[in-house]
């Protein structure tokens, strides 16, 4: 019993000492919050853009993260009181941050919004927004669609407490040509695949009429290319939101037609750049309007080029 | 044990020293780990070590970190003692705030009628997972598991149908929500630093409920329908009646905490508070009490929010790397585990000295296993 504490105590105060041999001893210190968990893939391209803008520019840099609203509002909060230089959060909650990024400006501490958002960053008290355009996103997946002659289309939402999502298939729904049905796969999402592969296999099998799939993440996008290839193989042409080693494989696999690319990594690394030089050069980017990092598509044609940024974490 | 032949006296009525009436206390692994927290975040080696350069801020942080979990942690160490668990409280805190989002925000209804409503439905599900436990017999890990799933899809379900949604936004712009706004989540900033009103029903639950669970017959009935439920039984304790009544106790609290988050949030969110059953499980088990019930401390568990809300707040000031969050998160609450289990193992050991005689803290010292790393296995207490 004894040995075990003691095990566990030098556990303990090894992982509270190791991360601090490596952090930065001067520069400005700048806190990023996401409204997810920063582990899961995505993210991590984000959290790798903004680590490289940190290393460039001199500064150190926390992530964080929770898929609760109030865990991400107090994160902001947690980072007000101890004085960083500078704020980035991603809105995909705007009302639950609006607090939050007053008390960050009240305290003078500037605030930008990356990902999620481009519609309510100014309105939130962020100065300045790095994402796609979430609607105009969507509208080029429904250009795809059509243009492949499709009639109907199953929107797969994963996140549906994300304004951002809605938007996506909101934008497929303006300019696709056919039907869209939405589907809510939220209560399984990327943490349950199985459930969430499941509940595809069946909407695939108990409507024939789909001829096409739009997954918002590209988690989500490797559960229905499993669906499909279960139930429907060779029919049902599929379309993701964002990217991963597996979606690339898939691409040239022939059995994903595209991926939207908002390039993650760039959120991350002008979510750091441009706060260093506001604060150090009183600059802003953008014009009051979101600078947009995608989308950019990916397809048979350029996939290869892609896969090598996508193996090192950073496409 | 042979000595024990030759000393059958009834080994309660020894006179212990000093020391060991302070290991016999509950709460006490939850203050050595407290002190530990501090320790390592006061000696942190950051450039700039957030508790030493603004001090009042940091507090307000912690305290806000540690605030809601508190009041859930509070009534969840109750029901420990009680020797039940409600996973599905997490949830309910979404629920509640959903119920009057939808009432009040979409259709209008004011906060009067929407708020009670929402209480009642905890209850009601409070009162299911209680009566389900004392009917069917089944642990209610089981039975409370089945009922956040349940709640957990009619979060989901029910707000997307009416919202198309699952956010209620603007709930700021129904009547009333100053007032509401200022009983559950009122702000008060003194010299940059925030301070949260969830504090003081933190502070006051922890306050009431220790004197309740330590000098009222409703208190002593609880720690008896956990400890020995059959005895408790048999000399006339209602423990079924004490079991529900938790059950619905601790929903009730749930709804407190869902009218915070959404009062404060200024909307409210069907995925509110998934992780929250989790949350204040760590903090209650920090803090001494044990999944077997009989044992525990409302008090315990409030330090162990406060352990929590420390931790966290430290690991986001010191700049560490967010993938090693719950690793550390963890790794403390293994250590806080082992930790109460020596403090008790200690605490426990039956000693060999006669009745009527005093046991002094050294005499106690040489003869306990654990401090002598002589960990023979038998120091170890039951239920654990």
């Amino acid at each position: 019993m004894r040995k075990l504490f003691v095990v566990l105590l030098i556990a303990m105060v090894t992982m509270t000492l190791a991360p601090l041999a490596t952090a930065q001893d001067e520069g400005l210190r700048i806190g990023l919050v996401i409204h997810s968990d920063p582990t899961r893939p995505f993210w991590t391209v984000v959290h790798n853009g903004a680590r490289a803008a940190a290393e460039r520019y001199g500064v150190s840099i926390t992530f964080q993260g929770s898929r609760d609203a109030l865990e991400q509002a107090k994160f902001v909060e947690d980072l007000v009181a101890s004085q960083v230089d500078g704020i980035a959060v991603t809105l995909a909650n705007p009302d639950a941050m609006r607090d939050s990024i007053t008390l960050a400006l009240e305290a003078g501490i500037p605030v930008v919004s990356f990902n999620s958002g481009s519609n309510d960053f100014l309105s939130a008290g962020a100065m300045m927004h790095f994402g796609q355009t979430e609607v105009i996103a969507g509208e080029g997946a429904g250009h795809r669609f059509s243009a492949m002659g499709v009639s109907k289309v199953l929107c797969v939402n994963h996140q549906s407490y994300n304004i951002g999502l809605d938007e996506r298939c909101q934008g497929l729904e303006n300019t696709f040509s056919g039907e869209v049905e939405r589907i809510d796969v939220t209560a399984t999402g990327s943490e349950d695949l199985i459930g969430t592969q499941s509940t595809l296999q069946t909407k695939l099998l108990s409507d024939p009429s789909i001829e096409a799939i739009l997954t918002l993440n590209p988690t989500i996008a490797i559960a229905a290319r499993d669906a499909i290839n279960l139930e429907r193989p060779g029919e049902v042409i599929l379309g993701t939101f964002d990217l991963s080693s597996e979606v690339l494989d898939a691409i040239e696999a022939g059995e994903m037609s595209f991926a939207i690319d908002q390039q993650p990594y760039l959120q991350g690394y002008y979510s750091v750049s441009a706060l260093v030089l506001a604060v150090e050069n009183a600059n802003t980017l953008g014009g009051g309007l979101p600078v947009l990092t995608g989308p950019g598509f990916v397809d048979a044609g350029n996939a290869a080029a892609v896969r090598e940024g996508a193996a090192r974490g950073t496409r | 044990m042979a000595q024990m032949t030759t000393n059958t006296k009834d080994e309660r009525l020894v006179r212990v020293g000093l020391l060991r009436r302070i290991f016999q206390v509950p709460e006490m692994g939850a203050v050595v780990g407290l002190i530990g927290v501090v320790i390592i975040f006061m000696l942190s080696p950051a450039r700039e070590n957030l508790f030493l350069k603004v001090p009042i801020p940091a507090i307000g942080r912690v305290l806000d970190n540690s605030a809601d979990i508190g009041v859930m942690a509070v009534a969840i160490s109750m029901l420990m003692i009680a020797g039940e668990f409600d996973l599905s409280i997490g949830f309910m805190t979404g629920s509640t705030g959903m119920i009057v989002g939808i009432l009040s925000a979409v259709y209008g209804w004011p906060l009067a009628i929407s708020m009670p409503l929402a209480l009642i439905f905890a209850l009601s599900v409070g009162f299911f997972n209680g009566i389900m436990r004392i009917r069917t017999g089944l642990p209610s890990f089981v039975i409370t598991l089945g009922t956040m799933f349940v709640l957990r899809s009619a979060n989901f379900a029910v707000t997307r149908s009416v919202t198309g949604n699952i956010r209620v936004p603007y709930i700021d712009r129904v009547p009333g929500y100053d007032l509401m706004n200022a009983i559950f989540s009122y702000r008060l900033s003194i010299g940059g630093a925030q301070f949260y009103i969830t504090l003081i029903w933190w502070f006051a639950f922890t306050a009431f409920f220790t004197w309740f669970m330590l000098r009222t017959r409703w208190g002593s009935w609880i720690f008896a329908s956990g400890g020995e439920p059959a005895a408790a039984k048999s000399v006339g304790v209602p423990v079924e009646r004490v079991k529900v009544a938790l059950f619905m106790f601790v929903h009730a609290c749930a709804w407190i905490s869902g009218m915070a988050v959404i009062f404060r949030l200024r909307s409210a969110t069907a995925s509110q508070g998934e992780f929250l059953q989790f949350t204040v499980l760590v903090a209650a088990v920090t803090g001494g009490n044990r999944m077997t019930g009989g044992y525990g401390s409302v008090i315990g568990a409030s330090l162990g929010a406060l352990i929590f809300g420390l931790t966290k707040t430290g690991i986001v000031a010191a700049f560490w790397d967010s993938d090693w969050f719950f690793a550390f998160l963890g790794v403390m609450l293994l250590l806080a585990i082992v930790l109460n289990l020596i403090l008790r193992t200690q605490a426990e050991y039956i000693g060999t000295t006669a009745m009527g005689e005093e046991e002094t803290d050294e005499e106690w010292l040489e003869k306990t296993p654990v401090l002598q790393g002589q960990d023979d296995g038998k120091g170890n207490p039951e239920n654990d």
